[in-house]
């Protein structure tokens, strides 16, 4: 596919791309802004990045200095720190109001936080980056202007700064919703508060270029919910890196070895573990081989879920980014299992795929990650969302050892979720769409 | 990096803590202390004696049960290289930015956000800059007469009650690359802006701050940068505990003032630079004070403005409605003044706050400006800076006065100083008559008023003080009706009628009802109002007037 720079060497735009989570940052999602700058970098765009500060992931949430290896070098990365006094683990920088009142803010000060910003949930944390990142956005507009500002979500902040600088200085924008910021993607029902936030949105939908969601359910939901701004809404979805995934992946021969089934991913509060642990007794108690496996967890896991695991499962901690191809290579079964309905699909599921592997998984009826699955080869689907439904699955994906073709052909299914594939489609009818 | 000089000391207050620390983090070995039982009150010489016995190491201290956190962290300022943590996930990435080079004190106190840090990453140029690479920093432990204290050339900080940290933050500070003033480089301004747009000999700067009352620093310091050639401008916002937040170049948050090393980072980054420094309501901008509690009062702006003006730098003050309307005299003059009972603490308040800014007025001699021209009548010698519609609150909004009913919305900023109790009342009525369709809405964000302007036919604005405040502007500038109570000196200010319907709290009802009766009539005016919004609040004129009367003034003032 031709691009601006092959058309027109050094005449790329200037984009200024909006991602509160940017590597060194490793939480969920991360992998999608990443391979977004990527992309446009390679159009032969000029990327300015503007992320949360380095400090932000490295010394509260954890970071993966791997993943900035990943950016490509012509795109520039601008970071402002979070703040946050109310919610900072470093207690040396506690305001002397926050130790009065013993470490721990009340929620009258929490609620002023919320009040700069409609973050879903009322989340006070991040709103207080709004100021702050406007301000850095604008002193780079003013410095050298940008053409085009692409705002990924969430956090919704970052849409807001969009909003800010388009105001100011009339900079049009995409935002990439990915989710929703008004409902929520396992209910499809309003979040709590979403009386504060739609305003918002509907003001982002009024004044943008095209509004983006990660898949065909939540766009459909908000082409009903903003009718009047259907026409702007694109559907975008996640994808895999080739970086991250082995090309080819030959599981050993089973000969009657226990298998390794792996978990690769976030386990955060709400994943469902005392599912998967009476799902993963039951199969041990039905299957010899899956009595001799082991159900591994690799990521960020909550410390709840961990409690009362079932014998035979592990929890490993996260592997920096570089090293999930050795982490896939070394798996016989991937296990997928996702919270949601219609709404989520999950960005891990894309990554599977492409993998070839065996993949066994539970999950709600008319749950997203079924348009990606649908038609894989090597898929054991529990045909009940049930602990007993999922031991089956594990079961039969034990008792099935793949062939050479049956590999290839899933891996072949995943190709069309290659991200750069998407990323290229995305931008390429944006760019038409602005005229470029 | 070698890593033997780090230790991490992990502190229980109970079995629940316990069972959360491991025997290592990060790979290395954590040591224990294990507080007694029983209130808190003993812990802090427990902590004191854990933290004296770590032998010179930079240490790491974890401590999971917040009582025990908020009192090691205190007891830690006392020490040098201690950081104090809430959470595994911090201690981790504390150990790995200390193993990887980074000091405590940049972990402790990382720079105060200002819009030069965004440029510099993008690799922006000097020309770019607002400050360069920074200002000089001085760090003496000779006695000063402020701990702050700003000179030509230099921010020089007095050590003596600095805690080690804060003495290292400012220490590094100090010796981050930047260049001593070179020769010429001075806070003195250099020749004023020529009127054909030539620069002066040198760049100007001007800093705004700390009000920003509805973001009106921000939109002067834009008015100033689009506007006057050879001048670039920002502001500061010193946010209140709960106070609402505006767009700002820099925002700093109260509970950060008591931070000495933040001022140092606003005095090198923002007030050393700049050539010019407008103070609005005379608030102090740097807390020179005192370093612990800063005091930013009118008679601390007025210290630090005298140190300004020692400095070379030229200073003026803005004078806002709260700082500079008296009570009795608006009381006397305004039939409805919120300033009706001088007994109350309302006005006892506010009358406290205009005579101490008028006090630190007194004698200074430095441009006045007012925001509003009703403040003309109380402040004498004053100049008035329009209030600016930004650049989006001129969007074109829908035809106006098309829906069934009118709409009309009330949205005020203070329920008191806009008399909303009579314009609530008024309106609910009409609202339930059928009249008209009527919001009254508080709180809505700087992000949100745009999209309700758009979406009513009229906004009824103060009805009891006089001063066409910044909502007013902003429904001008939208082309939407505004309703306020603006009293006829104020309208005579204006050299042509302001397109805005007049109502107090005697009449509303009837003015509102008659507009929904007879919209035709009032069109003209909503329509009226985007061409004089821009003829007077779209920030042309306010640059025009700060460079008239303050900007570009030859000599000391």
């Amino acid at each position: 596919m031709a691009t601006l720079a092959d058309a027109r060497p050094g005449s790329g735009r200037r984009v200024l791309y909006l991602a509160w989570g940017f590597p060194p940052y490793r939480g969920s999602g991360v992998a999608n802004p990443l391979a977004a700058v990527n992309a446009l970098a390679k159009r032969g765009h000029e990327v300015t990045v503007l992320a949360a500060g380095t400090d932000t992931f490295a010394l509260a949430m954890g970071a993966d200095w791997g993943l900035v290896e990943q950016i490509d070098p012509a795109v520039t990365v601008v970071r402002v720190d979070q703040p946050g006094a109310w919610n900072d683990p470093i207690a040396s920088r506690w305001p002397e109001v926050l130790r009065r009142y013993g470490g721990a803010a009340p929620q009258w000060l929490r609620d002023v936080e919320v009040k700069m910003f409609p973050e879903p949930i009322r989340n006070d944390w991040y709103p207080a980056w709004l100021p702050v990142a406007t301000a850095a956005a604008r002193a780079l507009h003013r410095a050298k202007p940008f053409d085009l500002v692409i705002a990924t979500i969430l956090p919704a902040v970052s849409a807001g700064v969009a909003l800010n600088l388009n105001a100011a200085a009339g900079v049009p924008f995409v935002v990439y919703e990915r989710d929703s910021w008004v409902f929520s993607p396992f209910t499809g029902e309003p979040y709590e508060d979403a009386d504060r936030s739609r305003p918002l949105l509907e003001e982002v939908f009024e004044r943008a270029e095209q509004v983006w969601y990660i898949n065909t359910p939540i766009a459909d939901l908000h082409r009903r919910e903003f009718a009047a701004w259907a026409d702007k809404i694109r559907e975008v979805r996640n994808g895999w890196e080739a970086a991250f995934v082995p090309e080819v992946i030959t599981p050993a021969p089973r000969a009657g070895r226990g298998l390794v089934f792996r978990f690769v991913g976030t386990a955060d509060v709400g994943f469902p573990s005392a599912f998967v642990n009476e799902a993963w007794r039951l199969a041990r108690a039905a299957s010899p081989v899956v009595q001799d496996s082991t159900l591994e967890f690799v990521g960020v896991a909550a410390d709840n879920v961990k409690a009362h695991s079932a014998e035979g499962v592990k929890w490993s901690e996260p592997v920096l980014k570089r090293d999930l191809a050795a982490v896939y290579a070394s798996a016989d079964v991937l296990l997928f299992i996702k919270e949601g309905g219609p709404m989520a699909t999950s960005g891990k599921v894309y990554e599977y795929t492409a993998t070839g592997l065996p993949i066994a998984s539970s999950m709600a009826p008319g749950h997203d990650a079924r348009a990606v699955l649908g038609g894989r080869p090597l898929w054991f689907d529990a045909a009940e969302h049930t602990p007993a439904g999922l031991a089956a699955a594990l079961v039969a994906a034990a008792a099935h050892e793949p062939t050479a073709a049956e590999l290839a052909a899933a891996r072949r299914h995943g190709q069309r979720f290659r991200r750069d594939l998407i990323f290229d489609a995305a931008f390429g009818q944006l760019e038409a769409s602005l005229g470029w | 990096m070698v890593t033997r000089d780090i230790a991490v000391l992990a502190v229980s207050a109970g079995p629940a803590d316990q069972a959360l620390i491991p025997a290592e983090l990060a790979g290395l070995p954590v040591e224990t202390v294990v507080l007694n039982p029983g209130p808190p009150g003993g812990w802090a010489d427990e902590l004191r004696a854990a933290l004296r016995a770590r032998g010179g190491r930079r240490l790491v201290v974890w401590a999971p049960h917040r009582p025990a956190t908020v009192i090691a962290a205190a007891e830690a300022q006392q020490f040098p290289d201690v950081v104090v943590v809430f959470t595994r996930q911090a201690a981790v990435g504390v150990i790995e930015a200390l193993t990887a080079g980074r000091s405590v004190a940049s972990i402790i106190h990382p720079p105060l956000p200002v819009p030069d840090q965004a440029l510099r990453q993008a690799g922006a140029g000097a020309d770019e800059l607002f400050c360069g690479d920074g200002w000089r920093v001085e760090l003496t432990d000779q006695p000063q007469p402020t701990w702050l204290t700003i000179t030509a050339d230099a921010v020089r900080v007095a050590a003596a009650g600095l805690t080690p940290a804060e003495r290292a933050a400012i220490a590094e500070r100090a010796a981050s690359v930047e260049r001593a003033a070179p020769a010429g480089r001075s806070a003195t301004a250099a020749a004023p802006a020529q009127p054909d747009g030539q620069a002066g000999a040198g760049r100007r700067r001007l800093l705004i701050g700390s009000a920003n009352y509805a973001g009106q620093g921000r939109a002067w310091a834009q008015a100033v940068t689009d506007h006057v050639p050879g001048f670039q401008a920002l502001n500061v916002q010193l946010r209140t505990l709960a106070g609402l937040v505006f767009d700002s170049d820099c925002l700093l948050r109260s509970e950060s003032l008591n931070d000495p090393v933040a001022r140092v980072d606003l005095a090198r980054e923002l007030v050393a630079p700049a050539t010019h420094v407008l103070l609005e309501d005379m608030r102090a901008l740097m807390g020179t004070s005192d370093l612990r509690r800063p005091e930013i009062s009118p008679a601390f702006g007025r210290a630090e403005a005298e140190q300004l003006l020692a400095s070379g730098r030229r200073v003026a003050c803005l004078v806002h409605g709260t700082a500079g309307r008296t009570p009795a005299r608006h009381r006397a003059v305004e039939p409805w003044s919120p300033y009706w009972d001088p007994e109350s603490d309302f006005y006892q308040v506010r009358d406290q706050l205009v005579r101490e800014l008028a006090a630190a007025l007194d004698g200074l001699a430095a441009p006045l400006f007012v925001a509003t021209p009703d403040m003309l009548e109380y402040i004498d010698g004053a100049v008035w800076l329009p209030i600016v519609a930004g650049r989006d609150d001129f969007r074109p909004a829908p035809p106006w006065g098309r829906a069934a009913k009118l709409k009309v919305a009330h949205a005020p900023s203070s329920d008191v100083m806009k008399g909303s109790e009579f314009v609530d009342a008024a309106l609910t009525r009409l609202d339930r008559a059928g009249l008209i369709d009527y919001q009254s809405v508080r709180g809505v964000p700087p992000l949100g008023v745009p999209r309700l302007l758009r979406q009513v036919d009229v906004v009824v604005d103060q009805v009891v003080l006089g001063n066409p405040a910044t909502l007013m502007i902003q429904t001008m500038a939208a082309g939407r009706l505004a309703v306020a109570h603006i009293a006829e000196p104020t309208r005579r200010r204006y050299p042509e009628p302001l397109p805005v319907v007049e109502a107090d709290p005697s009449n509303i009802a009837e003015v509102i009802a008659d507009i929904a009766a007879d919209r035709e009539a009032y069109r003209p005016l909503a329509e009226a109002g985007p061409a004089f919004a821009r003829r007077f609040h779209d920030g042309r004129l306010s640059a025009d007037v700060l460079n008239r009367h303050f900007l570009s003034l030859e000599g000391a003032p």
